[in-house]
């Protein structure tokens, strides 16, 4: 852990972007927890990391299915 | 069967219309060929149901063949084939780390002013390879390991592309915001 403390790019290396995949294993978590709670930094960085994909998802516009295709595919199944 | 059929669809099928429809658009960036991709998805999917685990991740499924049907059907149709440009994946490796701290470097408010057709408009314009993992994981919230089932490549190239690819958006964001003066 102390390398973490060296360099906010390892920090987000190994931190940031497995926490944003729900990927840490439950050590790694833990060794996340304690990290953080010793370098407000830290969190500032995951924090932003997670802002940014949060941003990404709640701005994105996505496109509205018309009942039409609904209705299209149904018929071709017989449904 | 028929029941256990219209069973999964309306239960487990039909909810991901949306999203199958979402990603054809941004794979297509065409509605009609969009709406095209998303039926023969469906209809592959009837058509090959018993090879689908009831309950299991429907969503996943349905991507991946969406996938396939865009890579040897639409693709072929379009004879517009798209790759990753190694010399331009290699450049941005480059930049990867100038970008993540320009990144970090923005103030906050530019993200509450900048609109949701720009951060759509950004996410277009990346090359298809990095486009598709953003969609998958960024916008639909697919886990690593199924964003690499759907697109059938290893769990570290999606972490590598994903990587890219973001740092890629941050810097093309970084720049519209600096544009409007954030």
């Amino acid at each position: 852990m102390s390398n973490l403390k060296e360099s906010g790019s390892e920090f987000s290396k190994d931190f940031v972007s497995p926490s944003l995949e729900k990927r840490l294993s439950i050590e790694a978590k833990q060794e996340l927890a304690s990290e953080l709670k010793s370098n407000p930094e830290y969190f500032q960085t995951l924090e932003k990391d997670e802002d940014f994909q949060m941003f990404i998802r709640t701005h994105f516009k996505r496109k509205e299915v018309s009942p039409a295709l609904v209705d299209s595919i149904r018929a071709k199944m017989g449904m | 069967m028929k029941d256990r059929k219209a069973k999964i669809f309306n239960e487990e099928f039909f909810p991901q219309i949306e999203a199958l429809n979402n990603f054809a658009y941004h794979l297509t960036y065409n509605q009609s060929d969009a709406e095209d991709l998303v039926q023969e998805t469906f209809l592959k999917a009837y058509r090959f149901i018993d090879k689908y685990d009831e309950g299991t991740n429907a969503k996943a499924w349905l991507f991946r063949i969406l996938k396939n049907a865009f890579i040897n059907e639409y693709r072929k149709k379009s004879k517009a084939p798209q790759a990753v440009d190694i010399d331009q994946a290699n450049l941005l490796k480059d930049e990867d780390e100038k970008a993540f701290k320009g990144f970090h470097d923005l103030r906050e408010e530019m993200f509450q002013n900048m609109m949701g057709d720009e951060i759509t408009n950004a996410i277009n314009t990346l090359q298809e390879d990095f486009r598709t993992v953003i969609l998958l994981c960024d916008v639909e919230d697919f886990t690593y390991e199924e964003i690499a089932t759907i697109l059938e490549i290893p769990i570290g190239t999606v972490r590598s592309r994903l990587h890219r690819a973001r740092n890629l958006l941050r810097e093309k964001l970084r720049k519209y915001a600096n544009t409007k003066g954030y």
